[in-house]
């Protein structure tokens, strides 16, 4: 299934994700770090989301490992994920593309 | 300690959870939220306390939009579904086989007991042939069947049992339509399931029976509280689910404690004694409850 739009914190996960495998910590501090500490996410939102995306076969578990006698899951983007990544973004960037060529144009016209 | 206090805290919030989602991501989420604590915090921050109750709830809503909720539950209802209809068929050979003739056809009272039962399971055999959307609409059609029966002339419809046996086949028709039906039920129950099955359905039919039905409302909700049991307690019982397992089980002295209740205010069981009464009504399901808790406690 194509997606049309993802929401922002998923494609802020899923751009995280692109670096390669990272667990949930890990994602959750890039993607404040990605976003200029503008998305923070929460534990809650952060594994309802990788919940969403493995069962959509958009992510992964890439390992586990125990640290400090704690479990911590890899996440990876699937094929499909990073299909997904690489529509949205060039979805974005063609959205993006118009509205700076627009705003030129409007800003020429004020002139 | 300030970390053990929090960490025990996280974990009484991510009871917001379905069992399922907790068995897959708790561990992870405690070490994420413990990560993110700061130095010397004893307590979750208000945010993160309604990350994860609001969290929680979207995880349960979207199991039930999805039809794909906490498989421990659908489970429950595949069992439940092969279940209802045996032991609704263990209390028509117990004690209400003449009766249920009656629901069969309204003025053929003690003739048709044989056919009701078979009325009974004609819907778990729907199931079991794999037919289990059109078993549930047979469960419904004997609901509406028995209903029109019991409101016919010379019917029985102040009959505290019709409610019962109603309740059960609705129950019947919503566990054959919402899970995976009885088949599924069949590949769940192990050996040691049956054993600890098969006592607890003569338990019920023999308690059920024992509660005279002349007078309605005490012994209506006593046999309803019982029959109720029954069906919710033992998928529980049969599947390894401890804790859902010791709450039901927990409502058995509940039921008899709203019964004791009643009794002394002035409600008589038919023409026994209140002790004997009580004794006899609630000792064999309490026993048998105890000794089930205790298999299933050592099979889980």
């Amino acid at each position: 299934m194509s997606r049309t739009t993802i929401q922002e914190p998923t494609f802020l996960i899923l751009t995280a994700l692109a670096a390669g495998p990272q667990h949930g910590y890990g994602i959750m501090t890039d993607v404040a770090r990605i976003s200029g500490d503008r998305v923070k996410l929460r534990a809650g939102t952060l594994y309802a989301a990788l919940d969403r995306l493995r069962a959509d076969g958009i992510i992964d578990v890439d390992r586990e490992e125990v640290v400090d006698s704690r479990l911590r899951r890899y996440y990876k983007l699937t094929q499909d994920g990073i299909r997904v990544l690489d529509e949205e973004a060039a979805r974005m960037q063609a959205n993006a593309r118009v509205a700076v060529s627009r705003l030129k144009a409007l800003a020429a016209g004020a002139s | 300690m300030t970390a053990a206090a929090l960490e025990e805290r996280y974990r009484r919030l991510l009871a917001c959870y379905p069992a399922d989602y907790r068995s897959i991501y708790a561990e992870e989420m405690i070490g994420v939220l413990l990560a993110g604590a700061p130095e010397g915090q004893r307590r979750p921050g208000v945010a993160d306390t309604l990350d994860l109750v609001g969290g929680g709830a979207r995880v349960r809503l979207r199991g039930m939009l999805t039809g794909t909720p906490d498989r421990g539950w659908r489970d429950a209802l595949a069992l439940t579904s092969l279940i209802a209809p045996v032991v609704l068929v263990a209390l028509a050979l117990r004690q209400d086989l003449g009766w249920l003739g009656a629901l069969v056809w309204h003025n053929m009272i003690s003739y048709l007991g044989l056919v009701g039962v078979a009325v009974l399971l004609v819907p778990l055999a729907l199931g079991l042939l794999g037919l289990r959307r059109i078993g549930a609409l047979a469960a419904v059609a004997t609901v509406v069947w028995f209903a029109v029966q019991a409101a016919a002339p010379g019917g029985q419809v102040l009959d505290p049992r019709l409610v019962a046996y109603l309740a059960l086949m609705a129950i019947e028709a919503v566990a054959l339509w919402a899970s995976p039906g009885p088949r599924r039920a069949l590949g769940l129950i192990t050996g040691k399931g049956v054993l600890i099955a098969l006592p607890w359905v003569a338990g019920v039919a023999y308690a059920g029976g024992l509660i005279p039905t002349s007078y309605p409302v005490p012994q209506l909700l006593a046999r309803i509280a019982i029959v109720v049991v029954a069906m919710a307690g033992l998928p529980a019982l049969i599947m390894p689910a401890g804790r859902r397992l010791a709450v039901l089980i927990a409502i058995i002295p509940g039921s008899a404690f709203v019964a004791t209740v009643l009794t002394f205010a002035g409600v008589q069981y038919y023409d026994m004694s209140v002790p004997a009464a009580l004794a006899s009504l609630y000792l064999p399901p309490l026993a048998l409850a105890g000794l089930t808790f205790a298999v299933a406690r050592r099979a889980a």
